[in-house]
């Protein structure tokens, strides 16, 4: 190294930006390490692959009414439970709830002709009877996040009453009107994709195959603002905590059942059903003017995954007389997880639940 | 490296450079099957670039200090190809605005330069200004690419092939490890499916203890079971001697049906008894009817008596007519006779003191005193005597 070299850039600053290439990688060649899911909880119950967690309070719990916690099909719950810090988990079980979540695992070959009408009148039912048990309630709350929200609106139309007391839709998307779905609504359209090929092709859809379509919604933000917003991270020095988990759960996609995304291509996204009142599970039709329990309804603005006429159709649908639809600045993640959720989501969160949990 | 000498062993770092820009750039150019040169190097960079190295000024190749000297080499790049982009960008060859967005940022840098500033040590912040300047656009042009209708002719049937081969594949590859007797995913997965059924029945148990339709054996009811059950097993055990007089009870059930047939006429028996009974009540009842019957008899005897003696006064009645024809004439006899009566009646009454003062000293009846009426009994003799007899019975 000449002298120049060594007065201009210092031996030692090279050093440590050598130091921090060979972290960005490491992280991009041998994969995201990142610890998740840290809130303390056990499995109360299983069925088949799922799993019901129910989280140790640490606090004395304030509100006998428990949590059910419902995510996607696809994609980890855990987004939910991130990391210490940046957990809605973590923040509701400190506030003295008791938060259950039904984890669905992952599905195997066998689980290929899972549909809605197992996750909604088999799966949800069973799982809403354990939480009832072992929190020694008769009443719970159900929260739902993106396909979850869904699920679990179908839920409450079909057992509107008790024990169900409230009801969250966290960027539940209900409305799949053509125009308000974005590159979805074209790629999706019934002339330019059949999933039936897919499922009998895959079985299970596998998890890349969605997540490359998710990440194709926005391409250059997430095939290369990423990893720019990773190197920019490192070679500043800032914490690379939330970036880790992040790419963790993003990469953490799971297999999709075949004959459960046939009816959710073909019934939602392009025949729109579900607003219609067409969607029938086991013979009984999906009314969502059923609905009468207190909904908070909540969407972001930026979220492109569930845009915010899918979430807010909602409202005009149920039969509630308490309901709220609570827009944030957000996207479809970051809704929940991040700075902005710990300063605006969880505190509204709380405060909705409060007087509806005792 | 010897002055004003290429290396004879070692390749020259130039020529190197340009045999791999005109390699790549006729692969680029033969792949996307357009004008070669002029598609694969359309801002003529590389052009540009190999340029500027070879008509280098010789100190910067006979210098390795000044060859390596950043700020040189960033000036001598700069002001090659700046100078194109800008015409390029003047000129429409920037549809999409990168150009400009790049070439603003390359004067805002070499004005820090210019300006005494060194140069970035992280290409990486460089890079980062870049994206940040240019990454809306590029966003916004491949969002536009891969919504439009070419792009999805392009992907629906790659999409379509990809899955009819997987497909393929996978069967194929199903019946290749079949054969080998090795077990397949389809065999796995029905093997899951079947523990899955038998979690499904377990769950539905489970449900039904939950949901209290059935309940759950306790301790306290299996040890109540367990001795109901031995009450019952004692109970049963004389049974198997039971069983040994069977023969026995054979032969008396028989005994018994012979009993039975002799013991049947009983019954009418029974009954005619049972009318005989009646029968005696009935003649009981007649008995006591027929108990005043001597009395009745007697009464009607006396009834023929006194018919016999009605007779006779009837045959005495007779006679009345005939008597009351001499009733004129016993007015007659009785006016006389009340003359007599008169003047007895005045005796009489003188013989009734006296009788009455007998009488103080005795107590004969009064009935004497029909006696003293001799009209009457002399009158009257027979009605009187008939009377009498009668008044007598």
């Amino acid at each position: 190294m000449t002298q120049e070299l060594s007065t201009e850039f210092g031996i030692e600053d090279t050093l440590s930006t050598l130091k921090k290439y060979e972290t960005g990688m490491r992280i991009l060649l041998e994969g995201v390490q990142a610890n998740t899911g840290q809130t303390p909880k056990e499995v109360i119950w299983t069925k088949n692959k799922a799993k019901l967690y129910r989280y140790a309070p640490e606090v004395e719990k304030r509100f006998p009414v428990p949590i059910l916690l419902i995510y996607a099909l696809i994609n980890r719950p855990y987004v939910m439970d991130l990391m210490p810090g940046n957990s809605l988990v973590e923040y509701l079980v400190h506030q003295g709830f008791d938060v259950y979540m039904l984890d669905w695992g992952t599905p195997g070959d066998e689980d290929k002709n899972l549909t809605f009408e197992n996750y909604v009148l088999d799966y949800i039912p069973r799982t809403v009877r354990k939480v009832l048990k072992h929190s020694h309630a008769d009443e719970f709350t159900l929260l739902g996040f993106c396909m979850g929200g869904t699920m679990a609106a179908m839920y409450a139309a079909l057992f509107p009453d008790k024990p169900l007391r409230n009801l969250i839709l966290l960027t539940a998307p209900i409305d799949f009107t053509l125009e308000n779905l974005g590159l979805y609504g074209v790629w999706m359209d019934e002339k330019n994709f059949n999933p039936d090929q897919l499922a009998d092709a895959f079985g299970n859809i596998p998890g890349d195959l969605i997540d490359t379509g998710n990440r194709m919604v926005k391409p250059v933000t997430n095939y290369v603002g990423t990893y720019v917003t990773m190197w920019d991270r490192i070679l500043q020095d800032k914490s690379m905590d939330t970036w880790l988990a992040m790419n963790k759960w993003v990469n953490d996609g799971v297999p999709f059942p075949g004959a459960a995304f046939k009816q959710w291509i073909r019934e939602f996204y392009q025949q729109n059903k579900l607003v219609k009142g067409q969607i029938f599970l086991r013979g009984r039709r999906v009314d969502l003017s059923r609905i009468t329990c207190p909904v908070l309804n909540i969407a972001g603005k930026r979220d492109h995954i569930c845009t915010l006429p899918q979430a807010q159709a909602t409202m005009s649908l149920i039969g509630s007389k308490d309901k709220e639809f609570f827009v944030l600045d957000a996207g479809h993640v970051g809704l929940v997880t991040g700075s902005d959720a710990k300063k605006n989501l969880w505190p509204h969160l709380r405060n909705w639940l409060e007087p509806r949990s005792k | 490296m010897p002055e004003g000498g290429k290396p004879q062993g070692s390749a020259d770092p130039t020529a190197l450079w340009r045999q791999w820009s005109e390699t790549t750039s006729k692969a680029w150019s033969s792949a996307l099957e357009a004008s070669k040169e002029q598609y694969a190097d359309s801002y003529n960079l590389y052009r540009s670039w190999l340029k500027s190295v070879e008509n280098a000024p010789d100190p910067t190749k006979l210098n390795p200090l000044g060859r390596m000297n950043p700020k040189e080499v960033w000036k001598l790049w700069f002001d090659s190809t700046v100078g194109i982009w800008r015409t390029a960008a003047e000129s429409g060859g920037d549809p999409l605005g990168l150009l400009t967005a790049w070439l603003k940022l390359m004067e805002d840098t070499q004005a820090r330069i210019s300006s005494g500033e060194a140069l970035p040590t992280n290409l990486f912040a460089f890079y980062k200004q870049w994206y940040d300047a240019t990454s809306a656009t590029w966003a916004k042009f491949v969002e536009d690419a891969i919504s439009s209708e070419q792009f999805l002719e392009l992907v629906r049937p790659f999409l379509e092939s990809y899955a009819t081969f997987f497909k393929t594949f996978r069967n194929a590859e199903e019946e290749y490890v079949r054969s080998l007797q090795i077990p397949t995913r389809s065999d796995v997965a029905r093997v899951a499916e079947l523990v899955i059924s038998l979690e499904e029945k377990i769950d539905q148990i489970d449900d039904a203890f939950e949901e209290g339709y059935a309940r759950m054996a306790t301790r306290q009811s299996i040890a109540e079971l367990e001795s109901h059950i031995g009450q019952v097993a004692s109970k049963l055990t004389p049974l198997s001697t039971v069983a040994e007089k069977m023969g026995t009870m054979e032969i008396i059930t028989q005994r018994l049906s012979h009993v039975e047939s002799k013991l049947d006429p009983l019954s009418a028996m029974a009954e005619k008894v049972g009318a005989i009974e009646g029968i005696t009540q009935r003649l009981g009842q007649v008995e006591s009817k027929l108990d005043p019957l001597p009395t009745i008899l007697d009464q009607v005897r006396s009834v023929e008596g006194l018919a016999q003696r009605l007779e006779q006064v009837e045959s005495k009645l007779d006679t009345l007519p005939g008597a009351l024809q001499k009733a004129g004439e016993l007015e007659r006899l009785t006016q006389r006779m009340d003359q007599v009566e008169s003047k007895l009646s005045g005796v009489l009454a003188a013989l009734e003191k006296l009788v009455a003062q007998a009488s103080a000293a005795s107590t004969k009846p009064a009935t004497t005193a029909p006696r003293k009426a001799p009209r009457k009994t002399t009158r009257q003799p027979e009605v009187k005597s008939s009377e009498a007899h009668v008044g007598a019975e």
